[in-house]
């Protein structure tokens, strides 16, 4: 407000206010207009408030109308990450760490196991089996057709493979780094988030961190995309929660590097842990009571076609090994929350859902659909290998 | 304007007890501020779930590196926003193109304005003290600036008298230079 030498009563100020308006928007009456102009002259308090103030029209004749739009709501701040996060940098955090179950440690892959002695029931069951062969053809494709579905519901948060209320895919070590290095990745579709259990990690120095990349194999480096960093606690541990803004589908694997500090955006060549999305396809297929394992993928287990996948939902449904009875939506970890910083993860945590409590669906269930996974061109298996894979 | 609702006196609040790591004042400064931070990162990212997860991590840093804020140097918008604009540059950098949703309002305002970051930031630098402003002249100043009607115009569409109008007017634009001078005072030292 102009002090100058007049003392403005609130009326002259209301008066000199529209003056002020009509000056420096350009409305001033010629006669008004050089009256005010040797008041100007006569008040350099007035003549500062009239520089500033057409500094501001200026200012706001440039600004875009988005600038004069209504702010929009945000997001409620998840507060309890960031004092959490804080924690961590005095290693306080770890307790709740410790306190998140971990997926069971898949146990190593043993060798293929040795054939057992043929025996003369063993060649009466191979005569049996060359002639139930299309029969067991068709089994093979019921099998196929039900992983597909058990597939599409696992990565939809249906399916559990592991004992957690949800399904995974487990990541391995591929570092001599971090050789007992594992986690598992549970995905939820409908909140579009990844959280990963992980152990058995190296705690890094200040100017180093863990980044969760979803990659491709042989592909370059600079297309991966991160889904966000973290560190872990003094026991090596971290549970943390990414969103994915991507279709995971595209990407078959999913990698975590030691990163260096530095603000590159590219990933490093440091890689301790992996996991191939393509291999829940396989876990999905030995889901299937009576299927031990399978080599290769066939067109089914897809799920390309939406439109189809839908009725084949429908015929799946109550097809052993099917979705009948489950939880379409699978119970989330227990605590999962952002653990280690500078976990980048803020997503929303999974409420755990439990189950129906006569363990039937309620309702007809209705499935998710199935998600196209990028599965390699092998082309379609002869019926007699998919065979020989199930060890029938 | 009470000396202690100034921006300044408010800016130095907040430096004061982010540096005494109150950790009530993390809920404060995001009820404050997170409307214009949210509404830059939606714009600049076209995605409103990517939005919500880098406004988180940017509120983190606020939380982690609020010790060092210095409300001598800038306000707390001008910091808060710096932040923002660095994490939004870092996850753009991280990721390839993503499919959009065309029926998305991020993706329209996004289509619709294709602003350099600077001028991205400071539209919402400008909406954040906007909104700070009594209703009557922020309205006022809308109709002005961002739907070009004059003042004659505003009046018969507001009904206000116009002497009003050009009061209000002038009123608003005197508290928003305050505002946005009280938060630059850093930048201009």
């Amino acid at each position: 407000m102009p002090t100058g030498e007049a003392n403005w009563t609130s009326e002259m100020d209301n008066h000199i206010d529209i003056d002020i308006s009509d000056f420096i928007f350009g409305r001033l009456a010629d006669d008004r207009r050089d009256e005010f102009e040797a008041a100007i002259d006569r008040d350099p308090a007035l003549a500062q408030e009239l520089a500033q103030l057409s500094t501001m029209v200026a200012e706001l004749e440039r600004a875009p109308a988005a600038a004069f739009a209504e702010l929009p709501e945000a997001p409620a701040l998840d507060v309890e990450a960031i004092l959490n996060a804080d924690l961590a940098n005095t290693n306080g955090h770890a307790a709740a760490i410790e306190a998140v179950p971990l997926p069971p440690r898949r146990a190593p892959r043993s060798a293929k196991p040795a054939r057992a002695k043929r025996s003369r029931t063993a060649d009466a069951f191979d005569r049996w089996r060359a002639a139930q062969r299309p029969v067991l053809a068709g089994a093979v494709a019921v099998l196929i057709f039900v992983a597909g579905i058990t597939l599409g519901s696992a990565l939809d948060g249906g399916q559990d493979d592991t004992g957690l209320g949800a399904p995974t895919v487990q990541l391995s070590s591929v570092s001599d780094l971090d050789p007992d290095a594992a986690g598992s990745m549970w995905f939820d579709k409908q909140r579009s988030t990844m959280t990963f259990h992980l152990e058995g990690l190296s705690s890094l120095p200040r100017d180093e961190y863990y980044e969760t990349w979803l990659s491709r194999a042989g592909g370059s480096r600079s297309k991966w995309v991160s889904l966000g960093s973290f560190r872990v606690d003094d026991a090596g541990r971290a549970e943390v929660v990414f969103p994915v803004a991507v279709d995971p589908a595209e990407y078959p694997e999913i990698s975590i590097t030691r990163e260096p500090a530095g603000g590159d955006p590219a990933p490093s060549a440091v890689d301790v842990l992996a996991a191939e999305l393509l291999a829940a396809v396989r876990r999905a297929i030995s889901a299937v009571p009576g299927a031990r394992s399978v080599r290769g993928g066939g067109d089914a287990a897809r799920g390309s076609d939406p439109g189809k996948s839908e009725s084949n939902r429908d015929s799946g449904n109550g097809t052993p090994g099917g979705n009948d009875g489950q939880p379409q939506q699978g119970g989330a970890p227990s605590n999962p929350s952002n653990g280690g910083q500078p976990n980048q993860g803020g997503g929303s945590t999974p409420e755990p859902e439990p189950p129906p409590a006569n363990g039937q669906s309620p309702q007809q269930p209705v499935l998710p659909p199935l998600l196209p996974l990028p599965l390699p061109e092998t082309g379609v298996k002869p019926v007699d290998d998919l065979v020989g894979g199930l060890g029938l | 304007m009470p000396a202690s609702d100034s921006p300044a006196s408010k800016d130095m609040d907040f430096a004061a007890r982010l540096s005494a790591r109150d950790e009530r004042v993390i809920e404060e400064i995001y009820a404050t501020y997170s409307r214009a931070t949210f509404g830059y990162l939606m714009q600049m990212l076209g995605n409103r779930a990517t939005a919500e997860d880098v406004q988180q991590q940017v509120y983190l840093e606020v939380w982690k590196r609020g010790a060092n804020y210095d409300p001598q140097r800038s306000g707390i918008l001008t910091w808060i926003m710096q932040i923002t604009r660095s994490r939004a540059i870092d996850h753009l950098r991280k990721r390839i193109p993503e499919p959009v949703d065309p029926h998305d309002p991020a993706t329209e305002s996004r289509a619709g304005h294709e602003s350099p970051l600077e001028g991205l930031h400071d539209q919402w630098y400008i909406a954040h003290f906007l909104a700070q402003l009594p209703t009557e002249e922020a309205q006022l100043l809308r109709l002005r600036f961002a739907d070009d009607k004059s003042q004659s115009e505003i009046a018969k569409l507001t009904g206000v008298p116009l002497g009003t109008v050009k009061m209000r007017m002038v009123s608003g634009m005197r508290r928003l230079r305050e505002l946005i001078d009280a938060d630059r005072r850093g930048e201009l030292d």
